[in-house]
């Protein structure tokens, strides 16, 4: 018996271990997040199966180590003086191998040197740089150039325009500047590297780096220098808003005409330096180039506008470059969400003459239209039968006591909400619109329908509409929900009968 | 081994003191069962097991039910080897197989009366109303009708010892009939205790589940019960020497007969195991921690015995062949384990797992304990381990 | 064996294939009983105020769930439905960051095709024409198979109960549906996040909702199709897996696969016989030749000593006839000689 003891112990040891480790059934999936200064080094996926994980790339150590040396250690000028962002040993390479070869040449010799000359140096080994860790995701956020930062670099600047802004002169082959025909950088730079232009990245850190580290050797205040300075969700989060920011004049209309060409739809009055504000730049609506929205989405589409036709490109439901879509979300925002997000919520149909208030003939339209009024709300009516400071709503009391409903205050709030946004006033047009967001689909009169009207106390699946009681509550915890109000409680609205068990 | 002595012998084993070490041991652990079954049939389930709503079955029904038909597998293979394709030379172990296997079986239905909510109603799928679409009812129905033909098996040595010649002489004629019976009925429930579980894809881990379940249960038990007869052998032959007719040489030749069908039974199954992996295409799962757990039970409780049994039934290593038996039988525990609750509802939390209450373990080590205890009473007094004389070379 | 062999195989086999053709583990798809039943539930609505466990819990007398029900530590914890609670609801997710946490309700799903009916050993589930399936306690001898088959988990047992433990779950309120009623839950959901109606019509409602509003919900209606459909249908924002409710393995009904090899019962009833009885004959057979060949050997053996025997006899008898006949001879020689000598004189 005394030899099949031990392997059996063994045996059952093995069995320990790994029934132990079974338990450990789920997967540890947190995602790691990678800093903004380090730069996954990853070929497009068309290059390949790689046999090592991609090296993340620690600029922060490297310029630190690096300091005395300065950014020309690895990076080269080109002949403008410009910073170039690739790595200098690598300029001028094409090729995934040979790609790899100069990295691997210049990396790991720099490495060597400093290693030899006892300074703090970096791994000269595969596995010591091409480190397998769990999938990451990248922490660097865009920079946001709105408004302020921009009028901000203006002032550096001291307002030339020409410091930042250029258009490639085809026939001279140069980059000039050329006043009226300043773009976003996005209008030429795309995401990637396209042989005529610069991704937007490249572009970006060749014209800010070098700018920056100019104005700092220069002694200048400046911009960041490091990449945490401006990728750095925080830090962005820290930098200075200035409070007045002038407009940007660049030609474009303050009230105009919205008319498609060809099309018999009443035109729109665009109240244009009224909406300059409402975005975080001109590319919030000019989301391609500055030129007006009909010069790339035609009414029945075209390449340059991807196909998006012009009636599409206003009125998208989501998209925030589109009028309608814009508003859209400026719907959705707390104080107007519990009408708006609300089940039943549905713009009228009466809402297009809102916009679509001009006239519809070529001839009228050229002339530029009238200035728009004020958006401006009536005063709430005053107190009445049918419009009651309180309503207690009795009708179903059952377990709880009726439910005292104030009435007047809750429309009051409603109102002062919607008084202080002119979008809402504008479309809200008169104070009965507010009715409509809890008396819905009816007519809105001097006297709005009450709940029970239409909602009988049982459901009627056919048409989907609910019966009273889970109308009432529907529209009511639904609202305080999506308006964040603190009664959500059933004892908040109606106290619990005494005798109940 | 005269017969006078063989006489002697029977008749010595009640002229001893009651007292022994093994009637106090097993006389306590059977006290303890006791009295915790009271407790189960007073208190309830809640109080005796750590059974919840999402492990309703636990330990009595792993073990009792599920690993005590797999092991108690040995009465129908080697009944079938010598009766139905001739192996004659393995009928000195026909007898003790047959009595495991009945007391194996007796087992089962003790485990269920335990466990069920209401056990008075056991018959009740067959004299209330029946549920035929249920694996659950064929496998009673056969387990019903198994246990009766195991119990008919049984008699010859009951009627021997009674010195019942009529009746034996009729209960021996129906040998064959019983032996194919009992073949039909073990292919059936064996497999469809591996059936009852082809209705939850989605709370059996992928590794242990497959659509060919009831073959995995089917080949697995006969593994188990050829495991069994040569466990059951190891302890029977030692206590009951004086019994034994064959000779050591015979007898290690049943041994090394019955380790080679271990080691093709083996073989079938971790070959079918294997298959049934490449089907599926699971082997990306052999990578997580339930894959090694899987592993340890493929490799080294399937695998490793089988191999063992080879070896041992070349080498003529009696001691080897053991061993491969005894990792066998645990490894169909395991096995059962695994599915009944282990591998049960592998995706919920571990927190919400079962393990046995010690009072469960101390009821499963009582039955088991009493079924040592009758198969001990009963060889001692009937020709089970020898030849009654008058019936020598009769079925 | 007298029995002849070959046509009890050959009865065997066509007995077999006549019970496989009938029925050879393939269920027939059983669209369901018109007009039946179902709930909807939109988890979008629920805002987790547990106003169902309350009213399920009144309507079928059992302990309203422990502590206030807006507490909401309850929801740190996802519960499961116990013998004492045969609903209860979860926050799957917790405060996402553009809306409301996220609840669920959890009961039985009332199956079109329940695993608990198919598996229970005593019938004792049934798939009602209304829709709810109903649990029969006078037939159950708690086996506790239909608890450990439901893919839902929905299902409970009293193991504190020692003469009348009973399988506890959601009844669908078949009283209350007989009597014209809506299920207690139902009635109770203020924010009509469980809608009860005919299931064909509920799931047109949920279509429709879908339609209207495709921000708000996944595009797919759980319960139409998996594991054969439910009566539970559930609409989500959310991925269904976020609400532990998985995806179908299959939309064909789990009792199709669980049973499907119960077809192979007549099949072993009907070919084992006649293949164990051949092979039975066939050992026999073997055994007996190897007898008569063994009984052969021993005879010619015999009859071959007998023989041998009979020549050494013969052999020595004739020597020994011709020992005595040759001592004969000298002693007549001899007396003769004595003779000779003796009468000369």
């Amino acid at each position: 018996m005394s030899t099949k003891r031990l392997p059996l112990l063994l045996l059952a040891l093995v069995v320990l271990g790994a029934g132990l480790n079974a338990g450990a059934s789920t997967p540890v999936t947190a995602t790691r997040s990678i800093p903004p200064s380090v730069a996954v080094m990853e070929f497009p996926a068309a290059a390949g199966a790689m046999q090592r994980p991609p090296v993340e790339f620690e600029h922060e150590r490297h310029v630190a180590a690096l300091e005395s040396e300065g950014c020309t250690a690895c990076h080269a000028r080109d002949e403008r003086g410009t910073l170039v962002p690739q790595l200098a040993a690598t300029a001028g390479i094409a090729g995934r191998d040979a790609l790899i070869d100069a990295y691997h040449e210049a990396c790991i010799s720099c490495h060597e040197r400093r290693a030899a000359a006892a300074l703090a140096s970096g791994a000269t080994t595969c596995g010591a740089c091409h480190v397998r860790r769990p999938p990451g995701v990248p922490a660097r956020a865009a920079v946001a150039f709105d408004y302020s930062l921009h009028a901000r670099h203006a002032i550096a600047a001291q307002d030339k325009c020409e410091a930042c802004h250029h258009v490639w002169d085809q026939a001279a082959q140069v980059l000039r500047y050329e006043k009226g025909k300043e773009e976003a950088c996005r209008a030429c730079h795309g995401t990637a590297d396209d042989g005529r232009n610069f991704s937007l990245a490249n572009a970006s850190h060749r014209s800010c780096v070098t700018c920056h580290l100019a104005r700092a050797e220069a002694g200048a205040q400046g911009g960041p220098l490091r990449c945490a300075g401006c990728h750095d969700a925080e830090r962005q989060a820290g930098w200075t808003r200035l409070a007045e920011v002038p407009r940007l004049l660049r030609g474009q209309p303050d009230l105009q005409w919205v008319h498609g060409d060809g099309a018999t739809f009443p035109a729109v009055a665009f109240d244009h330096r009224g909406h300059e504000p409402r975005a975080r730049s001109c590319s919030g609506c000019h989301h391609r180039t500055l030129a007006a929205c009909d010069s790339c989405h035609t009414l029945r589409g075209r390449e340059e506008g991807d196909g998006v036709t012009l009636a599409q490109a206003y009125h998208h439901g989501s998209s925030p470059a589109s009028c309608v879509g814009c508003h859209a979300s400026a719907a959705a925002e707390r104080q107007c969400a519990g009408c708006h997000a609300g089940p039943g919520a549905a713009p009228a149909v009466r809402s297009c003459r809102l916009c679509h208030a001009g006239p519809a003939t070529a001839e009228e339209v050229l002339a530029v239209p009238p200035r728009l009024a004020e958006a401006s709300l009536d005063p709430l009516p005053p107190l009445s039968d049918g419009f009651p400071e309180q309503l207690s709503i009795s009708v179903l009391a059952a377990e709880y006591e009726p439910s005292k409903l104030p009435h007047a205050k809750i429309v009051a709030k409603l109102d002062a909400g919607a008084r202080a946004s002119a979008l809402a006033s504008r479309f809200h047009g008169d104070t009965a619109t507010l009715c409509a967001g809890c008396h819905h689909h009816s007519p809105v009169g001097v006297r709005p329908p009450a709940c029970r009207s239409c909602h009988s106390e049982t459901a009627d699946p056919l048409s989907d509409r609910p019966g009273l009681k889970v109308a009432y509550h529907r529209q009511c915890v639904g609202c305080h929900i999506r308006m964040a109000v603190p009664q959500q409680g059933c004892t908040d609205c109606h106290a619990a009968k005494e005798d109940q068990p | 081994m005269s017969d006078a002595a063989v006489g002697a012998a029977a008749q010595g084993a009640g002229a001893r003191s009651i007292l022994t070490p093994f009637n106090l041991v097993t006389g306590l652990i059977l006290a303890g069962g006791a009295v915790i079954l009271g407790l189960r049939f007073t208190q309830g389930l809640a109080a005796t097991t750590n059974l919840t709503h999402t492990y309703p079955w636990g330990l009595w029904i792993g073990f009792d039910v599920m690993s005590g038909v797999a092991l108690a597998a040995g009465g129908f293979v080697t009944s079938s080897a010598v009766y139905l394709f001739g192996m004659k030379e393995y009928k000195p172990i026909v007898r003790p197989a047959l009595l495991t296997g009945f007391l194996g079986y007796f087992l089962v239905v003790l485990g269920l009366l335990a466990d069920l909510g209401r056990p008075w109603r056991l018959p009740y799928p067959f004299i209330k109303q029946a549920g035929p679409t249920s694996p659950l009812f064929e496998v009673a129905l056969c387990v019903a009708l198994y246990l009766t033909v195991l119990f008919i098996e049984s008699t010859p040595a009951a009627f021997e010892w009674l010195g019942w010649k009529k009746l034996r002489k009729l209960v021996g004629s129906l040998t064959i009939g019983l032996t194919v019976l009992g073949l039909i009925l073990s292919t059936m429930h064996q497999s469809t205790l591996g059936a009852m579980y082809m209705v939850t894809p989605t709370k059996l881990h992928a590794l242990w589940y497959s659509s060919h379940i009831p073959v995995h249960f089917f080949v697995s038990a006969v593994a188990a019960g050829i495991a069994m007869v040569i466990v059951e052998g190891m302890f029977s032959h030692r206590a009951f020497h004086h019994q034994v007719q064959i000779s050591t040489e015979h007898f290690e030749r049943i041994n090394f007969g019955l380790a080679k069908a271990g080691a093709v039974a083996l073989a079938v199954y971790f070959a079918v195991k294997v298959v049934g992996l490449a089907i599926e295409d699971e082997w990306a799962l052999l990578a997580t921690g339930w894959g090694a757990w899987f592993l340890v039970e493929l490799l080294g409780f399937v695998l490793l015995p089988g191999l063992m049994f080879a070896v041992a039934y070349r080498e003529r290593r009696l001691g080897l062949a053991r061993a491969a038996a005894v990792i066998t039988a645990l490894g169909i525990m395991l096995n059962r384990f695994n599915i009944t609750f282990v591998a049960f509802n592998w995706n919920l939390p571990p927190a919400e797992r079962y393990l046995p209450s010690w009072m469960e373990i101390w009821v499963t080590v009582a039955f088991i304990t009493f079924a040592v205890v009758a198969f001990r009473w009963i060889a001692s007094r009937m020709p089970i381990m020898y030849e009654h004389p008058e019936w020598r070379g009769q079925h | 064996m007298s029995v002849s062999r070959r046509g009890f195989i050959g009865g065997a086999i066509g007995a077999a294939l006549g019970a496989g053709a009938a029925d050879a583990g393939t269920v027939k798809q059983f669209p369901g009983h018109p007009g039946r039943y179902g709930l909807l539930h939109d988890t979008t609505l629920c805002v987790g105020c547990r106003s169902c466990e309350a009213a399920c819990a009144r309507v079928n007398e059992l302990p309203l769930p422990p502590g206030p029900l807006d507490d909401a530590e309850v929801f740190a914890a996802r519960r499961r439905t116990t013998d004492t609670a045969l609903t209860v609801v979860n926050r799957y997710v917790e405060a996402p960051v553009d809306g409301p946490p996220v609840y669920r309700k959890l009961q039985c799903m009332h199956c079109n095709e329940p695993c608990c009916a198919t598996v229970c050993p005593v019938h004792a589930f049934e798939k009602t024409p209304e829709g709810p399936v109903l649990y029969d306690p006078e037939v159950c001898m708690g086996c506790r198979y239909c608890i450990m088959a439901c893919p839902y988990n929905a299902l409970a047992y009293e193991y504190d109960k020692v003469l009348t433990p009973r399988v506890m779950r959601c009844t669908m309120c078949y009283p209350r549906i007989k009597d014209g009623l809506v299920p207690g839950c139902a009635e109770a959901c203020p924010m009509g996040a469980i809608t009860f109606g005919e299931r064909e019509q509920l799931i047109a409602v949920a279509r429709e909702r879908i339609r209207k509003f495709p921000d708000r919900y996944v595009d797919h209606i759980y319960g139409e199709h998996e594991f054969g459909g439910t009566s539970w249908l559930v609409l989500s924002g959310t991925p269904f897996e976020e609400l532990d409710l998985l995806p179908g393995v299959t939309h064909e009904p789990l009792p199709a696969i669980g049973t499907s090899y119960l077809g192979v019962v007549p099949l072993v009833i009907t070919i084992y016989p006649g293949l164990l009885l051949g092979m039975y004959a066939f050992s026999k057979r073997q055994q007996a030749v190897a007898k008569e060949e063994q009984e052969r050997a021993v005879g010619a053996a015999l009859a071959q000593a007998g023989e041998d025997a009979q020549k050494k006899l013969a052999t020595a008898a004739e020597r020994a006839a011709k020992d005595k006949e040759r001592a004969v001879e000298a002693a007549v020689k001899k007396a003769l000689a004595e003779h000779q000598q003796g009468g000369g004189s």
